[in-house]
């Protein structure tokens, strides 16, 4: 048997550079984010939304007029070249009121949601985690509360608080957050069963750390999906509530008051109805298939 | 079956229970006065005695456990503003127009919502589709308050087709109850469609087409009939849109509803008929949300409700 000597071996050449990562990893959002690209009519309503936006911000600032400022002799004009949109009974610049609104309107929305991210989020947590004789008492309490018909409880609330924004966001805050609590709950139902919390658990970690650090990142997905959701219903609520007349009150404007009083004088001036109409429906159509498009995104149920 | 319907009973008494409570407190924190303009013209003697008439100079625990005692009999006080009558004489000479004009809306909204729901998933992804899909979405972004004045000045005053307002005869319903059901039909629509799309993708859907029955019999009895059962689970937050809707649609088109005369009571102070009119809206809601969740047990044999995981 020929001995084998140490020339016979060589350093092979590295060749590829296989260990390389060639594409960046995806992780959830980017996944999500990748989908949600491709969907045209999503894609769509994050672009309105973004000009919306835009337009609340600097929209107010592109007219010479204020939102409040009173013009007796010019009241009721159509479009024109001074007043983009028209004016209103008391000759206030429609195109400065309407932003003004989309503003508040939207700012209206986000709180809200916000409110009902913090309070839902928490409180379906905690039900879910803890179980037992919690969550059973905890569950009870929702399910009295989701029993309530919130815009019976909003316009009482309104009337004892007086008409705002503040006691409008308050107002939805007070029962909104529960469709969220229970969206949680059902998801973290399933979660807390999973081995990395029994994994997390077993090296010692708090409760609230693995509520915190492991099981919300978990539900964020369905989480962002609602809040898409909540945002117009809080800006519906809002003008539903003006149109009764507790909601924002003159000359403060919002969507829902710019509505209201267009309605009444559709008759002989439909400009000051059609503009806030079609602001309102660009909002919620917007944030409805943004939401539709996110669902589809980020549920990996949905996936083919 | 049974414990499941006692227990909901029983939540529905703590429910109503609380929504009393809670309208009778915040009534109590009301700024301004429920005898409106009038008590600045009054001496401070008849004042005493208007006062002391409604029970206001007592404590209000007391008042509270009076109004409860009352409630429970079925006494929802006297309206402030029309002190003739009694809150449930308001309620039920202004409740039968709300019920009809919220039942002829709930029907039209049956009718078109499942019937495009259906079309968007049998035609999914074609022009039928997408047709549906746009009408549920139009359902969903213009709200009833805008399409009401829409439809009362468009067909109502401009073409004369059908009358813009008022409640007179059967013309007079067609407006009221179109203008109300469009965001139903949205609902509806959306819930359908996807429901059918995930009936559609089931076994024995296949296993009926490969039967050789006919696309009649399986769409009928195989595909509607099981994608039907969701749909009445929304039937409870269904009857919230609608009897919300009914508010702001009653005020656009005056018909004399308890909508209409719920926004006049919150705009003068009347505190009995506001306290009343919310208890029987939530009294209403939270019946129809028992019996939907009874409905839907007794329906579909596969949902064994309140037994556990």
């Amino acid at each position: 048997m020929e001995s084998i000597s140490k020339e016979m071996f060589q350093p092979a050449q590295k060749t590829t550079n296989a260990e390389a990562i060639v594409r960046p990893s995806l992780n959830y959002w980017a996944d999500a984010w990748r989908r949600l690209r491709k969907n045209k009519l999503a894609m769509g309503g994050l672009i309105i939304l973004v000009i919306l936006f835009l337009l609340a911000i600097i929209g107010p600032m592109l007219t010479p007029f204020s939102y409040a400022t009173q013009h007796l002799k010019e009241t009721n004009l159509a479009p024109s070249s001074k007043y983009w949109l028209g004016t209103d009974d008391f000759g206030r610049d429609m195109w400065a009121r309407i932003w003004w609104g989309t503003r508040i309107s939207l700012f209206i929305g986000l709180v809200a949601a916000a409110l009902d991210l913090v309070v839902g989020v928490l409180y379906g947590s905690i039900s879910a985690y803890f179980g037992g004789k919690v969550d059973a008492f905890m569950q009870r309490f929702i399910e009295i509360i989701y029993s309530i018909p919130y815009l019976l409880i909003a316009i009482l609330l309104m009337m004892v608080l007086g008409s705002g924004v503040t006691s409008i966001i308050l107002a939805y805050a007070i029962t909104g957050w529960v469709t969220m609590a229970r969206l949680v709950r059902g998801q973290m139902l399933v979660l807390k069963e999973q081995e990395f919390v029994l994994a997390a658990r077993s090296l010692g970690a708090k409760s609230w750390r693995i509520i915190a650090k492991h099981l919300i990142p978990n539900v964020l997905g369905v989480v962002v999906v609602q809040i898409t959701f909540v945002v117009p219903t809080a800006i519906f609520v809002e003008a539903f509530l003006s149109f009764i007349g507790l909601g924002v009150k003159p000359p403060l404007a919002s969507l829902g008051n710019l509505l209201n009083d267009g309605a009444g004088v559709m008759r002989y001036h439909p400009h000051r109805l059609l503009f806030p109409t079609v602001i309102f429906s660009l909002i919620l159509l917007s944030f409805n298939l943004l939401g539709d498009g996110l669902r589809d995104a980020l549920d990996p149920k949905m996936r083919k | 079956m049974l414990t499941y319907t006692l227990r909901r009973l029983l939540y529905m008494v703590i429910t109503l229970w609380i929504i009393v409570s809670l309208t009778f407190f915040l009534m109590k924190l009301l700024p301004g006065d429920p005898f409106g303009e009038a008590i600045t013209k009054l001496p401070p003697e008849s004042m005493q005695i208007l006062i002391k008439q409604y029970g206001l100079d007592r404590p209000v625990w007391e008042q509270y456990l009076t109004y409860m005692g009352h409630v429970l009999q079925g006494d929802l006080g006297v309206s402030y503003q029309y002190p003739t009558r009694s809150v449930v004489n308001v309620i039920q000479t202004a409740f039968p127009a709300s019920f009809e004009l919220g039942i002829e809306s709930l029907i039209i909204a049956l009718i078109v919502g499942l019937f495009l729901g259906i079309v968007a998933a049998l035609k999914h992804n074609k022009a039928g589709d997408y047709t549906a899909s746009i009408v549920a979405l139009i359902g969903i972004s213009i709200p009833s308050f805008v399409i009401g004045p829409l439809l009362s000045y468009y067909i109502g005053v401009k073409l004369r087709l059908l009358p813009a307002g008022l409640w007179l005869g059967p013309e007079y319903r067609i407006l009221p109850a179109l203008a109300l059901s469009l965001g139903t039909i949205a609902i509806l629509t959306r819930m359908m469609r996807a429901s059918m799309l995930e009936v559609m993708n089931q076994d024995f859907i296949k296993t009926a087409k490969s039967k050789g029955l006919s696309r009649k019999t399986i769409v009928g009895k195989h595909m509607i009939r099981n994608a039907i059962l969701p749909v009445v689970t929304i039937l409870g937050p269904i009857a919230v849109n609608v009897l919300t809707g009914t508010l702001v649609v009653e005020k656009i088109f005056s018909v004399p509803g308890l909508g209409n005369q719920f926004a006049t009571s919150v705009l003068s102070n009347d505190y009995t008929l506001i306290t009343g009119l919310t208890l029987f809206y939530a009294g209403v809601l939270v019946v129809v949300m028992f019996l939907t969740d009874i409905a839907y047990n007794l329906i579909d044999p596969r949902i064994r409700l309140g037994k556990g995981k």
